[in-house]
């Protein structure tokens, strides 16, 4: 097992039984944030005619859709915290039921502004956070291979909104396919119905009493928010302390912020972001511009897809391996600089053959890097923290999703060609890749070092209590003497 | 002989000698007849021809023009020249011309009509419109000569021409393209099969458009419909909860004897309650 914050939940996973239905929940929930924005793309051409706008007007739809749902991230974090995921999942797909409904009529586009973008990227967060933390309340061995199941949400749900979206548009128009859509995605809120909140109760501990008074320890713990293990003679302190800080800290746990593998995480990722998602948009302009003809360049995206699908779920039962799983961080740094490297060789592909390869790599990688996206995230901080941790990963990453396509259309607009643009996007994701596999070999060895310090003071502390335990009088006696000094 | 005899016969036979004189100071072009493409498959290839038989000054080169402008590759310095077609299609179809140039003349040319069935190359399958919008369905052609258009509704079993008592429907026809307009689509008697026609004094072709007009009230009922499936999903997801908590609450109660876990944090209770109860 990792010496990481991960065996202080006070309860034992129940990893499995209710937990499968969970993670469906979970899929579901992923799926549609991630997957919604991008396949609303379809109606943007006939809403472009329809308002009369130019084309980076109605992309900006999306973008708003898209920051918001990073935006809403802290604020999911604390309503996560406070209520636990269910309700918050049911009141996301309401907001973005409402959304889709008021889209449906509106007469400007800044109506679509608002409703879709707003609206609609607010209760996408609302789906996003809760869903992903769940997975970490249900699962303790199995989590890897729970993550990767529900992740596998995002590219499934998009194939399948795609073609329903044509067909909902040929069959009604704009408007009507929003307000069909709008009720399709209540289907999170049957997601959000299925998260019950896992049952700290009824697991198997050595001290029915000490368990329970554990229980309601660390599920005050929850909304407050500590998490190392020696904490729990601490705990008394750390309760003073946060009533004094301020209302955020109280919701949101910002000394996230000193823990040193958050900080590995973040630093990474922003960094990564960077170069993340701009090949997939690029991918079909790429082939277009190699010559090929639109069927072929679409037809590569989708196999993309269908490797990307298969490849979630591989990733998480590899995670899950006994070999992988305490060093999971080194998997996750080698599926970033998997990336890079890719991206760095795909100027190289020659032809449509040369293409259809670089995209079943790229599915390969992007699939495993998604899976173990949020499994190391949770593997760094705990189940505990990671709801903040989402959170505020979330939004400090808003700029770089925001930016990087932007950028790499800059990129290609001005050297007129597509390589330099897979030059950067190589590196911007081998650099961090590179950086995570030597921050975390100094963490794994520093982790390591606190745990055989942590088990040292443990042994001394129970041989202590052993001694103490054989010869109370003596003991008390001495005990005493010291108090009256 | 008499002096006016000779001058009569003179001035005669220069009346005579003059029609050849003028003849011969304007070329004459021996060309092929107007043609009509066969547009059938297997197509044959049709050649045109053109013979400059008589001329008096040397000409310079010979070109081929369509509808008034220059083919490429055609230029030659024979007196017959002949352009080839070799697979006729509708578009090739137009007003040739076989030009020669003179040195110190002006062009002379000839015109070979190639004509052909119209071709229609680009009309609409569907149209798909929300009721009380405008649909506008075209069609465009190749061909020459340029179709009269007509348009058509399907009714029934045969096409009738299109009432418009209305006044809602506009028809805007040019060379080679036409556009129907339908404004404020009524939902009762808008929808169907319409058609264009195209002819020429070769023949006619025509292609359908298929009109769909959509009620604003379709999409309500895949919505009710979906929000009746979640609310009984919903439903059925927590009334089997709430059936499932009292069994699960029972379980809590039982006495649980010891197990393993690797929480480190069990020595720490143990101290604790070791201390405490002292």
């Amino acid at each position: 097992m990792p010496p990481a914050a991960a065996t202080n939940l006070g309860y034992k996973p129940p990893d499995g039984g209710w937990g499968w239905a969970v993670v469906f929940a979970a899929f579901i929930s992923i799926g549609f944030s991630y997957a919604f924005p991008k396949s609303l793309t379809i109606y943007f051409k006939e809403i472009q005619e329809y308002f009369s706008v130019s084309y980076s007007e109605i992309a900006w739809v999306s973008s708003v859709m898209l920051a918001s749902m990073y935006a809403g991230g802290p604020v999911s974090s604390m309503l996560v915290n406070r209520y636990g995921s269910r309700p918050v999942v049911m009141v996301g797909g309401l907001m973005v039921c409402t959304g889709m409904v008021l889209a449906s009529f509106g007469t400007t586009i800044i109506h679509l502004y608002l409703c879709v973008g707003v609206i609609g990227g607010f209760g996408l967060a609302f789906n996003l956070q809760p869903a992903l933390t769940i997975i970490g309340t249900y699962f303790q061995v199995k989590r890897p291979l729970a993550n990767g199941l529900a992740m596998t949400g995002s590219p499934v749900v998009l194939s399948t909104l795609a073609p329903l979206n044509q067909f909902l548009f040929d069959s009604f128009g704009w408007r009507g396919s929003f307000l069909v859509l709008g009720s399709i995605v209540l289907n999170c809120c049957v997601a959000g119905a299925l998260m019950r909140p896992v049952n700290k109760r009824a697991q198997s501990q050595p001290d029915n009493e000490s368990s329970r008074s554990r229980g309601k320890a660390s599920v005050e713990a929850a909304s407050e928010d500590f998490s190392s293990p020696s904490a729990n003679p601490l705990a008394e302190d750390i309760k003073n302390k946060s009533k004094c800080q301020s209302f955020v800290s109280r919701y949101i746990d910002l000394s996230l912020f000193t823990h040193r593998g958050f900080l590995i995480y973040l630093v990474g990722n922003v960094v990564m972001f960077f170069g993340f998602f701009a090949p997939i948009v690029f991918l079909a302009p790429y082939a277009k511009h190699q010559g090929t003809d639109e069927y072929s360049a679409a037809l590569l995206l989708s196999i993309f897809a269908l490797v990307d699908m298969f490849i979630r779920p591989v990733t998480g039962f590899i995670g899950n391996s006994k070999w992988i799983r305490p060093r999971i961080q080194y998997f996750f740094s080698f599926a970033v600089s998997y990336n890079g490297v890719c991206h760095l060789l795909c100027p190289l592909a020659s032809g449509y053959g040369g293409l259809v390869v670089y995209a079943v790599f790229f599915g390969l990688a992007f699939g495993m890097l998604c899976a173990l996206l949020f499994e190391v995230l949770m593997d760094l901080v705990g189940a505990h923290r990671f709801s903040s941790a989402v959170g505020l990963v979330t939004i400090i990453e808003c700029g770089p999703v925001l930016l990087g396509p932007p950028i790499s259309g800059a990129l290609v607009d001005t050297f007129g060609d597509y390589k330099y643009m897979y030059y950067a996007c190589g590196v911007f994701m081998l650099g961090p890749g590179i950086f995570l596999f030597i921050m975390h070999y100094y963490n794994y060895k520093k982790l390591d070092e606190e745990h055989r310090q942590r088990v040292a003071v443990e042994m001394r502390t129970s041989e202590e209590a052993v001694e103490f335990k054989m010869n109370p009088n003596e003991k008390t006696d001495n005990e005493t003497q010291g108090e009256t000094f | 002989m008499h002096p006016n005899a000779l001058m009569l016969a003179v001035v005669l036979l220069g009346n005579l000698m003059l029609p050849f004189t003028s003849a011969q100071n304007e070329p004459k072009i021996n060309a092929s007849d107007q043609i009509v493409l066969p547009l059938e498959t297997p197509a044959k290839p049709v050649t045109l021809h053109c013979n400059l038989t008589t001329a008096h000054t040397p000409h310079k080169d010979t070109f081929w023009m369509k509808n008034g402008n220059e083919i490429s590759n055609t230029r030659a310095d024979q007196r017959t020249t002949s352009f080839r077609i070799s697979k006729p299609r509708a578009d090739d179809s137009g007003e040739y011309m076989c030009v020669y140039t003179f040195e110190k003349a002006p062009n002379a040319n000839a015109t070979i009509e190639v004509k052909a069935k119209p071709h229609i190359t680009h009309h609409k399958r569907s149209e798909n419109k929300n009721e009380g919008e405008n649909a506008t369905m075209h069609c465009k052609s190749v061909g020459y000569p340029h179709p009269t258009w007509t348009w058509r509704k399907l009714d029934g079993e045969s096409y009738k021409d299109i009432d418009n008592s209305t006044g809602r429907f506009f028809i805007t026809s040019r060379d080679n393209y036409t556009e129907l307009s339908i404004l404020n689509l009524d939902i009762t008697t808008d929808p169907g099969k319409y058609e264009c026609n195209a002819t020429n004094v070769i023949g006619n072709t025509a292609e359908t458009t298929i009109l769909r007009v959509r009620s604003h009230l379709a999409p309500l009922w895949p919505f009710l419909g979906v929000l009746a499936e979640i609310i009984i999903l919903v439903v059925i997801i927590v009334v089997y909860e709430k059936r499932k908590r009292p069994d699960d609450i029972i379980e809590d109660d039982e006495p649980v004897g010891p197990a393993k876990t690797n929480s480190t944090n069990n020595h720490k209770d143990k101290n604790i309650r070791q201390r405490n109860t002292k």
